[in-house]
């Protein structure tokens, strides 16, 4: 084997070498934390390195070594991933391609592997605090002689504080009015980097710094420590300025680095300009809109599928087949409009979950528990209205777990826990309604203890105790006035607040539970419609009443045959699958005169509420309809059996049934 | 003093005149067909359909104890906002807009016994009749039973 066989094994291999670099920076710059692909490449470039050597040739094996030397640094996360690091392991590359392929073509060689070696020194010399912060020019304050003799006549602290921003930072701007807001507190702003006005307009990169002085007793930690917990911060650094000259020095120091970077920054080449351009479009193409705007436009296309299915009713009943086709088309079309309109309405819960770490902190503070909060799926999206509304209950459940259900850190250790008391946020999708759990693995709610202060409070009477599970004692803290804390905590109030929690989900459509076992936690279950004003539903006729009965809580309607039924412990049954299903009558339940002529078989809507199944007796079933909620302001007393009204095809109004509530009762 | 003027909407209950102010009233609409609730109060008729919004209505005629009227061509739902809702008023009759001089409300006498001050402003005399000006937000807000008939001594 001759040298040039030997040469075309180096140059093959090479060639996939400087693919698998390719590839791996590639996905680097995507995914700046992807561990694997820094390995990746570093092992690509020290085998082309070693390659290089045997062959002898040695700019190669130089090249390849400095560049080993900067994946080095990122591996050992001395050195961030950037824009800037990944266009220069690029140009590298390129460099090595032309070498192995035609040398000859090969520039300024030696000041490209200069500018990798000043590259690395400078990681190497950057201090392990400051490479958090992706931008290097930090604390270039300038500042005039004015601001100066200000400083100089305080004798307060002068400090720097490096805000570096969570790199999906939706609100910059409004973290940074949250940033200066606490600060305000400790002393004064003298100078922000960069100024004000490019903060407000969100013109930076996801850091600034702030230069500031701070009252004479000030403690650099109090200060981290309050700034970290806004969400969407991600780190912060404080550095006490000695001297005051220092600043301006620095400023000098900062302007040649400034210019080197300049000259960088030129040889970025146009396509980089081009993706940057896309991005900074790509991100302009969304708009606010005012919720009132899309609310307006709901109810406008709410109004449409109430005139639709009034034109479809005409259709009917006149049996205009020419129009009943042409009208299915559009009941499409609307349809998709509806959903279109919904969808824009929609945003994730994490809008409410963001506040609850601070408070949570805050409350575990004030009653010196330890809580580690874990939030899951709060990307879950839900209609803004409810957005709006669950914000109360869900403090109160929160505060209520904390309050209540966490132990302190003593007794958890007594019995074997952590110290730390796990309080978990999650929400998730199940069907057409978004649920929201509020877990603890504190001590529980011991059903004894309700059923005592259940009868203490007159919430039941003996008898009505002696007949109820467990299961069913512990929702007694959902009955008005029920409070399990003896002792009234200024946290959780004097418990009036579950049955209030309780109003207001069952005001939204939804529906609250709970779940506990003694010494090992409670779960509180709370079950959202996903958008509040359309629904599906059945309609169907009681009392010459319509009725709508959500679509959702239907499992099946059946023709119960009067003979079926039998009576347990004065309830009426049927037997389906193998389960005991008790039978409701809507007439009876809804205050309507019993029917008198007798029926050979009776419409049943078989509904599920939790896990147990109703059957719903109603005189007549009329089909499945879309329909509009409207919600009724009642004046005298409040329609816990009824969730609202439908507007149908003629105008009239059938009531929605609150199945949860008749279901109960 | 310049006496202040109002204008007031003067309908019928059974025998009497009642008259609540302008300002008060959203609007007034024949009757509609009505959703009964299934509630105990017996003041509530219902629920109707406004142009695509549901408002309560009142049956004025229970809330004052009345026997119940069957529905005629005159009947009217007077449309009021109560605390920033629309509530429905079923009346008799709508019969006029007066221009009223306030200076010329009279307290009402005392033989009014069974309705109580809470629910009216005053009365005033216009020619043969007696018209009781209503205090609508307090009507509306109270649950108890309010007795029209006054009682003759």
């Amino acid at each position: 084997m001759d040298m040039s066989d030997f040469q075309e094994l180096y140059a093959s291999e090479s060639r996939e070498h400087l693919d698998i670099l390719n590839d791996s920076l590639l996905t680097l710059e995507n995914d700046p934390s992807n561990m694997e692909m820094i390995n990746e490449s570093f092992r690509a470039a020290h085998t082309l390195k070693g390659m290089a050597g045997t062959m002898g040739f040695d700019n190669v094996s130089e090249l390849a070594h400095v560049m080993e030397n900067i994946l080095d640094l990122l591996r050992d996360e001395k050195l961030v991933v950037d824009t800037e690091v990944i266009n220069l392991l690029f140009k590298a590359i390129d460099t090595l391609e032309l070498l192995s392929n035609s040398p000859e073509e090969v520039e300024n060689l030696d000041e490209l592997i200069d500018e990798l070696k000043s590259y690395s020194q400078d990681g190497d010399l950057k201090d392990v605090e400051k490479r958090s912060f992706s931008d290097g020019d930090k604390n270039t304050f300038k500042i005039s002689d004015e601001e100066l003799q200000v400083i100089e006549s305080n004798d307060g602290k002068v400090i720097t504080i490096d805000i570096q921003l969570e790199d999906d930072c939706v609100f910059k701007s409004l973290r940074a009015d949250m940033v200066f807001e606490i600060l305000e507190d400790y002393g004064d702003i003298i100078r922000v980097l960069p100024g004000v006005e490019e903060i407000r307009k969100e013109e930076m990169d996801n850091n600034f710094s702030i230069l500031f002085l701070g009252k004479t007793d000030l403690d650099k930690d109090n200060i981290v420590e309050s700034l970290i917990h806004i969400s969407e911060v991600d780190r912060v650094k404080v550095d006490l300025v000695e001297d005051i000259d220092q600043l301006r020095a620095k400023e000098i120091i900062n302007k040649e680095v400034k210019s080197n970077k300049d000259k960088k920054e030129d040889r970025v080449n146009e396509k980089d300009k081009a993706t940057r351009l896309s991005k900074r479009l790509k991100s302009k193409s969304t708009i606010r809109v005012d919720v009132e705007r899309l609310d307006s436009l709901m109810n406008l296309v709410a109004e449409l599928v109430i005139k639709r299915t009034q034109v479809e009713s005409v259709g009917e009943s006149y049996n205009l087949d020419e129009l009943n086709k042409k009208l299915k088309p559009l009941s499409k079309v609307t349809t998709e409009l509806q959903n279109a309109v919904m969808e824009m309405r929609m945003v994730p819960i994490s809008l409410v979950f963001n506040r609850f770490p601070r408070l949570v902190r805050d409350l575990a503070q004030g009653l010196e528990k330890e809580i580690n909060l874990v939030i899951e799926g709060e990307d879950t999206e839900l209609d803004r209205t409810i957005i709006d509304e669950i914000g109360d209950p869900l403090v109160h459940m929160l505060r209520n777990a904390i309050d209540h259900g966490v132990e302190s850190p003593e007794e958890r250790e007594k019995v074997g826990k952590d110290r730390k008391g796990l309080v978990k946020l999650s929400a998730f999708h199940e069907g057409n309604n978004v649920v929201i759990q509020i877990q603890d693995d504190g001590k529980g709610i011991n059903p004894d203890i309700i059923r005592q202060k259940a009868l203490e409070k007159g919430v039941v009477t003996q008898t009505e105790l002696e007949g109820m599970e467990d299961s069913d004692v512990i929702k007694l803290i959902f009955a008005p006035g029920f409070s399990t804390n003896t002792e009234i905590s200024d946290v959780s109030g004097r418990g009036v607040g579950m049955d209030v929690v309780k109003t207001k989900i069952e005001s939204l459509s939804g529906s609250v539970d709970i779940t506990s076992e003694v010494g090992r936690g409670s779960t509180f279950i709370m079950k959202l419609p996903l958008t509040l004003s359309i629904i599906q539903g059945f309609l169907t006729k009681v009392a010459n009443q319509e009725y709508v009965i959500p679509l959702e809580s239907i499992q099946e309607i059946v023709d119960v045959n009067p003979k079926e039924i039998q009576t347990v412990r004065s309830q009426k049954v049927i037997h389906r699958r193998g389960s005991v299903i008790p039978l409701i009558s809507l007439r009876k339940n809804l205050n309507k005169e019993a029917l008198t002529e007798k029926r050979n078989e009776i419409p049943t809507v078989i509904v599920e509420v939790g896990d147990d199944n109703y059957g719903l007796m109603v005189d007549s079933i009329i089909g499945q309809q879309e329909v509009v909620i409207k919600r009724i302001n009642d004046l005298s007393e409040s329609l816990q059996k009824i969730a609202g009204g439908a507007i149908l095809g003629d105008g009239s109004i059938a009531l929605i049934i609150n199945v949860e509530e008749i279901t109960t009762n | 003093m310049a006496a202040k003027t109002r204008q007031t909407i003067v309908f019928d209950i059974g025998d009497e005149k009642f008259g609540v102010r302008i300002t008060e009233v959203y609007e007034i609409i024949r009757m509609k067909k009505i959703t009964e609730l299934p509630i105990s109060s017996k003041y509530i008729a219902g629920i109707i359909n406004l142009r695509g919004d549901i408002i309560s209505v009142i049956d004025l005629r229970r809330r004052f104890g009345i026997e119940d009227l069957e529905e005629t061509e005159d009947t009217r739902i007077i449309v009021v906002d109560f605390e920033g809702q629309n509530v429905g008023l079923i009346v008799d009759a709508v019969s006029e807009v007066l221009h009223i001089n306030e200076d010329d409300i009279d307290l009402p006498p005392k033989s009014m016994v069974g309705i109580k001050g809470d629910y009216i402003t005053g009365i005033i005399k216009i020619e043969e009749d007696i018209v009781i000006l209503l205090e609508l937000s307090n009507l509306l807000r109270s649950k108890e039973k309010i007795k029209l008939q006054t009682e003759e001594a």
